[in-house]
This record gives C-alpha cells, structure tokens and sequence, in this order.
C-alpha cells in the first residue's frame, strides 16, 4: 500500500506536467487568431511544403495582417480625439517608415551578408513585423472601448 | 493466397488507372464548357500573379488557375477544378527554390484526383535544376521522370478544399 502510494506520489509531478502540456495546448488552440490558423493551415497543405509553397502562405497571411491592422487603425482613428488621433497617424506613418527600412535592411543582410542562406526568414520577417503592430493596434482600440 | 494478393494489386491498380483517367476525360470535358469571367492580378511582399476565374453557363462548373511569381524563390501554377462545389482536379507546377545553396531548385509537376468520396490519388515528378528561369530543357527532362503515385486522404482533400474556397473568396 505505501509502495503504491509512493509511486502515485511519483506520478504526480508527471501528471501535472502532462496537464500542463494539454491545458496550454487546448488554450492556445481556443487562442489562436484566426489568421494564424489560416497560416499554420496553409502550410500543412500538401502543395505548399516546397519553398515558393511556403512563400505564398506567407504573403497570403501578410495581406491578411495588413488588412487587419488597416482596419484597426481606421477604427481606432476614428475613435480617438482629433489630437490624439493626429499623433497617431505620424506614430503610423513612422512605423512605416521604419518598416520599409527593415524590409531593405533585412534584404541586403540575407542576400548579400549571409550569401542568402536561410533566405526564407527573410519572406517571414515583414509578415511578423505587421502582424505585431495590427495585435498592438487592435488592443489600443479595445483598451478604448473597454475604457 | 499469393493470387488473392495479386488479385487485390491488380484491382486497386486498375482502380486508381481508372480514377485518374476517368478525371483527365472529365476536365477536358469541362474545359470546353467555361468562360473566363474574372481575372485578378496581385503583387503583395514577395509575390505577384494573376488569378483567372472560369465557370460554365449552369454555375456549377468552376476552374480557377493561379500564377505566381515569388521571383528567386521560384514560381507556380495551380489549376483548380471543381463540379458541384467538389474538388476534383488540381495540376500543380512548382519551380522552387530549394532554400540552401543559392542555384539549388526543383521543378515539381504534380496531379491531384479526386473521387466522389473525396479521397484519390496523386501523381507527382521532381527533377532538380540549378536555375530559377524555367528552361523549355528542363521541362523536357522532367517530362522523362517516372512519376509517382500516391493515394490521397480525406484530410488531403479538405486541406486543398479550404486554398481552393481561398482563391474562389477572392472573387
């Protein structure tokens, strides 16, 4: 009885582990944007393993993400304070600004500096770099709905 | 039992011959019914095309042909047919970069087939280049490639489906 009992206690840690591991799973599955299972999904079909495959699933969701931080910034624009939403288009402006400068740098990096081995980061750098300012601008405009 | 064996290769092979030649006469069939009704360019990141919408008179008979050029990470051209809103066709022509030395590429032609029950069969050919222009020898070398055949799931046809209910949303 008390072997049975230590070995139970053993497993716990496992077992929690185990939970751990298909809790985080389960929410991030609940979690996941919709454009981002588009993207993952995209990938899994069978015709986009090779590299342009790969390549037009990334610019696919790229356009998607562009769409939606579009559409945030409209929407939060159109919510702001006509001050406020000032400083916001030159922040927007800015942050496109900076991306193209990115996109430029990150060109030149990958095709000349790394004689354009792991050129593929490459195609996936812009596609992140808007998705993190659509999520950025969709939670400034829910923040100010909630408010 | 090695007859039974050999009975059972010869019908599932006379199955997927019949499948896919059964599909082939069909799309030549639809082919001759559609009209090309929209045409769509794009250019966004890495990739420009043009996307061509067809369909028949009655609507229930769709193609969609997508071209794209992903510059040096290579091109592709993907033919989508479809009756009664199933997937039942797909040609599928890659020249891809093949993402470790610069000149490393492959030319990959594959054919999708789908049976009513949304499952079928795949044929696919691969031969390596070092060029990212499609050379008229290349295709010609790839054409002498023995094919591959390769049975296809349901989850196969559903992942396809959902690109091909992509580029029919972009109408």
């Amino acid at each position: 009885m008390r072997r049975t009992m230590i070995y139970n206690i053993r497993l716990i840690p496992l077992l929690v582990l185990l939970f751990c591991v298909v809790a985080t799973d389960c929410f991030s599955q609940d979690d996941i944007h919709p454009i981002d299972l588009s993207y993952k999904q995209c990938l899994e079909v069978d015709s986009n393993y090779t590299m342009v495959g790969t390549v037009e699933c990334i610019n696919r969701a790229w356009v998607e993400w562009e769409i939606e931080m579009n559409h945030y910034y409209t929407l939060l624009a159109d919510t702001l304070s006509t001050e406020t939403a000032e400083i916001l288009k030159k922040s927007q402006d800015t942050w496109v600004e900076h991306f193209e400068n990115e996109c430029d740098f990150i060109n030149v990096f990958y095709h000349l500096e790394m004689n354009e081995r792991n050129f593929d980061e490459r195609a996936e750098f812009g596609l992140y770099m808007v998705r993190e300012r659509a999520l950025k601008l969709r939670k400034q405009y829910e923040y100010l709905i909630e408010y | 039992m090695k007859l039974a064996v050999f009975i059972l290769f010869i019908s599932l092979n006379y199955q997927v011959a019949d499948l896919i030649s059964q599909r082939k006469a069909q799309v030549l069939a639809i082919e001759q019914s559609l009209i090309a009704f929209k045409e769509l360019e794009y250019s966004y990141g890495d990739a420009e095309g043009i996307i061509t919408f067809y369909r028949d008179s009655t609507k229930t008979q769709m193609r969609i042909l997508k071209e794209n050029d992903s510059g040096s990470y290579g091109s592709s051209t993907s033919d989508y047919y479809s009756v009664d809103n199933k997937l039942i066709y797909l040609y599928r022509f890659e020249l891809s970069w093949d993402g470790m030395a610069p000149d490393d590429y492959s030319l990959t032609c594959t054919e999708y087939y789908f049976s009513d029950e949304l499952t079928g069969q795949k044929t696919t050919h691969t031969l390596k280049t070092t060029s990212e222009e499609l050379m008229k020898e290349d295709l010609i070398r790839l054409e002498a490639v023995k094919k591959d055949t390769i049975a296809l799931s349901v989850e196969d046809y559903h992942s396809l489906y959902r690109d091909f209910t992509y580029l029919l949303n972009q109408e």
